[in-house]
């Protein structure tokens, strides 16, 4: 936990966190506040307070979700080649070609339907989560 | 005033006649030795204390107010068990600074990220970064990207990071290599920019961590 003092700069207008007493401009009434990080303050209509646990809960699974989708990105993205090849055969109305791509590639793409099962999986996990602590012992790592 | 030992003492020429109150002069950093400037008119830098330029390194680990450092002075800041670090330096635009931030040990931490916060102080909304990742496992992507911060951004985890900051233009520049606690390692460039230059940047500012921390942080003024 640390201490912030949260104002709103006068000439700004916006939402202000000073880590250290005297960085608050003088004549400026600040709120002291416990925080976990100083993204927990914000600003709603005009007043300033700390975010709800559910905000965090729900912020928290948006930036996880988002993380995921990105690893996933990532992982499939090194088999791509194979999707583009056969999307090409089957373009072309080579359907042999497809079906020896098919095969050729077979432990490939059973793999990117693991990868894609798994991905649905953490995804239902990370959306039942009902505490901050059990969203963030989620690890995004497969395999 | 030294009185330079010339000329003939008790009868006889004295022995250290070419000495200055008792020590010889040399263009080489010996102890005891008074300076010599090179042919260049300037001394060699051995004479002067570690550190480069003034050769001057100052202790901020426990200051309590701003010092203003010097062109080519340095500060070290050490922390331990530290979330908070401030920096204690003032500054103001027109600066140029090379800082080091040096972590005991490297946390795998995914996506929660190391800040400078300008004046100790957060603005909302008011800084964007960018950072890009490589490693030993063969991946590289994006790790972060946003218009819309609230505190200059370095890098996710705790990583060991080398920094440019440029109080003209208001953007940190750096990049990382970190460890993912196996025996893969990871390198990561960053870059984040404050986009107001509406508030006078008049103190460094106070690094933030996402977990206690223990290290030391070099800060250097280039210009």
């Amino acid at each position: 936990m640390m201490k912030v003092w949260a104002y709103i700069h006068p000439q700004l207008n916006i939402l202000c966190c000073a880590l250290l007493p005297e960085a608050v401009p003088e004549g400026v009434e600040a709120v002291e506040l416990e925080v976990e990080s100083h993204d927990d303050v914000i600003l709603d209509n005009g007043q300033i307070r700390l975010k709800t646990e559910a905000e965090k809960l729900e912020e928290e699974k948006q930036r996880k979700l988002a993380e995921l989708k990105s690893y996933v990105a990532r992982l499939l993205g090194q088999t791509d080649y194979i999707i583009v090849k056969i999307a090409e055969a089957q373009t072309l109305g080579d359907t042999n070609a497809v079906e020896q791509l098919k095969q050729k590639y077979a432990e490939k793409l059973q793999q990117r339907e693991a990868i894609r099962q798994w991905n649905e999986q953490t995804k239902q996990a990370i959306r039942n989560a009902e505490t901050l602590d059990e969203l963030r012992s989620i690890e995004i790592k497969y395999g | 005033m030294p009185i330079l030992n010339v000329g003939m003492v008790s009868g006889g020429w004295a022995t250290d006649a070419d000495k200055v109150d008792g020590f010889h002069a040399s263009q080489t950093p010996t102890a005891n030795t008074i300076p010599v400037a090179l042919p260049t008119g300037k001394l060699d830098i051995g004479w002067l204390p570690d550190g480069i330029g003034s050769g001057r390194r100052v202790d901020l680990t426990n200051a309590t107010s701003d010092y203003m450092l010097q062109v080519g002075e340095e500060a070290i800041i050490n922390f331990t068990n530290a979330t908070s670090v401030p920096l204690r330096i003032a500054t103001s635009e027109n600066r140029l600074y090379e800082i080091f931030l040096q972590f005991s040990v490297n946390l795998s931490l995914a996506g929660v990220y190391v800040h400078l916060n300008p004046n100790n102080t957060t603005y909302a909304s008011s800084f964007s970064h960018t950072s890009m990742h490589w490693n030993s496992s063969g991946e590289s992507g994006w790790v972060a990207y946003t218009a819309s911060y609230n505190a200059f951004r370095l890098y996710s985890q705790t990583p060991h990071s080398y920094i440019i900051l440029d109080t003209t233009r208001r953007i940190l520049r750096g990049f990382t290599g970190y460890e993912g606690g196996d025996n893969h390692l990871g390198y990561g460039i960053f870059a984040s920019k404050w986009h107001s230059n509406l508030v006078s940047w008049t103190s460094l500012g106070t690094f933030a961590f996402p977990t206690s921390m223990s290290g030391y942080i070099l800060v250097r003024r280039l210009v």
